[in-house]
């Protein structure tokens, strides 16, 4: 006897080119949060007022599942996964737009408070899933860099295979040259190979993903000095790298907020930032 | 005393202007948003009906269309174990097998990759098959319906 099994995704017997389609809609595509403080409770939309916004241009009622992921298979360069997505979440999981209308994702961080916690450059997903109904599911991942606030006195190892040290430098002016220190870290147990390049002068890797806003980029990666040169850190040592200021002291460069990133670079195919800026 | 006045305020906005940073507050956090766009994805049609079947039964291949907005955006595919406790993976007792055409997979409860980089307003076309399971100890009016769902994310 043949039995019959309840497969049933929908009771609508359907034709593809006379299917009824459904979308899902958000916006921003990408964002980073700069400056996070480990312990610090942050609303992003109160201290920003970046939020998600959902569009529902359906003509029903619909709901939309809000959730945090880690990144898997190929990041950002100088970004790593977010070691645990539980420290983002969205303040509602579940959102109810009305048709032809638009709701909101309000996100919420917290990093651990702990010292390692800080100079660290990581992706979360936030992820809005919505259903047609039936079972056919659409999800949209916003790729979210958070950037963990910058400190050069901190207690222990920062977090992470490579790691910096602090992971930002601020000169406040173009006069002078001022020689700074990031530390550089292998918190791995076997030796690797380093190398650091210009965010200037990679044409692999989209600008506008890495600049802070209102900030311009520098208009030339000699505006800074510092070694090109591949150089080994044994395991879980750390190595002190040198940056320079060479930017020309000349009015026309004062008064603007300029920026570089520089991209930290190993043999195993890990990866850090160091953003570096002028006022 | 009202030229000190002056001469305080006159201050403060050439700090304001001159160093910016220094209003940040320590731990105020920022943001820049670096990619000002809409994510947009769609699929239709927007229902499989698979019914009820015999165990080892064979669907053919159902056509759906996933279309993307006006971001070079890349498709992921995963589905759910069964409503009733069966399980994805290949065809065996209470196990069922969900076949991709084009790219051809199995499809599992992880992402796997559809389209690494659709083109912004393109369409991606994939087919879908359910392969029954071979057999079943939950009981023939037990509901199995599973879930199917498409993510749009960043090219890597």
């Amino acid at each position: 006897m043949i039995k019959l099994f309840l497969i049933l995704i929908l009771i609508l017997s359907t034709f593809p080119g006379l299917a009824p389609a459904f979308g899902l809609k958000v916006s921003p595509a990408a964002f980073i949060v700069h400056n996070v403080r480990p312990g610090q409770i942050y609303d992003v939309y109160q201290e920003t007022g970046t939020r998600l916004t959902i569009y529902n241009d359906g003509p029903t009622s619909r709901k939309y599942n809000l959730s945090v992921e880690q990144k898997s298979g190929k990041k950002l360069t100088g970004y790593q996964s977010i070691p645990d997505p539980r420290w983002c979440w969205f303040e509602n999981a579940e959102v109810e737009v009305a048709g032809e209308s638009i709701g909101y994702g309000h996100i919420k961080i917290q990093i651990p408070d702990e010292e390692k916690y800080y100079n660290q450059s990581w992706l979360a997903l936030f992820v809005v899933k919505g259903s047609s109904g039936g079972r056919m599911s659409l999800a949209i991942q916003v790729q979210v860099q958070i950037e963990t606030k910058s400190k050069d006195s901190v207690g222990e190892n920062p977090a992470g295979i490579i790691a910096v040290k602090p992971n930002m430098l601020h000169f406040p002016s173009t006069r002078g040259r001022k020689l700074k220190v990031i530390q550089i870290y292998n918190n791995d147990d076997i030796d690797h190979t380093y190398w650091v390049t210009s965010l200037l002068q990679r044409e692999d890797l989209r600008i506008a993903a890495y600049l802070t806003q209102n900030y311009r980029p520098m208009l030339t990666p000699e505006w800074l000095s510092y070694n090109k040169d591949k150089f080994v850190i044994k395991a879980n040592e750390s190595k002190d790298f040198l940056i320079c200021p060479s930017i020309p002291d000349r009015i026309k460069y004062r008064r603007r907020q300029w920026e570089d990133v520089l991209i930290v670079e190993t043999d195993d195919g890990l990866s850090g930032i160091i953003r570096v800026r002028f006022y | 005393m009202k030229k000190l006045m002056v001469l305080f305020m006159v201050t403060l906005l050439a700090v304001a202007f001159y160093c910016p940073n220094l209003w940040a507050g320590d731990d105020v956090i920022a943001t820049t948003v670096t990619l000002d766009a809409i994510y947009e994805v769609a699929l239709a049609p927007d229902v499989w009906d698979i019914g009820a079947q015999a165990l080892e039964h064979v669907t053919a291949f159902v056509t759906f269309t996933a279309t993307v907005g006006n971001i070079a955006t890349k498709l992921q595919i995963k589905a759910a174990d069964g409503d009733g406790a069966w399980s994805l993976g290949t065809v065996g007792a209470d196990e069922f097998r969900l076949e991709v055409e084009d790219p051809v997979l199995d499809l599992t409860t992880e992402d796997q990759v559809l389209g690494a980089s659709v083109t912004e307003y393109e369409d991606l076309g994939f087919a879908l098959k359910y392969h029954m399971p071979s057999s079943d100890t939950l009981g023939a009016t037990v509901a199995q319906g599973f879930d199917v769902t498409v993510t749009a994310g960043a090219v890597d």
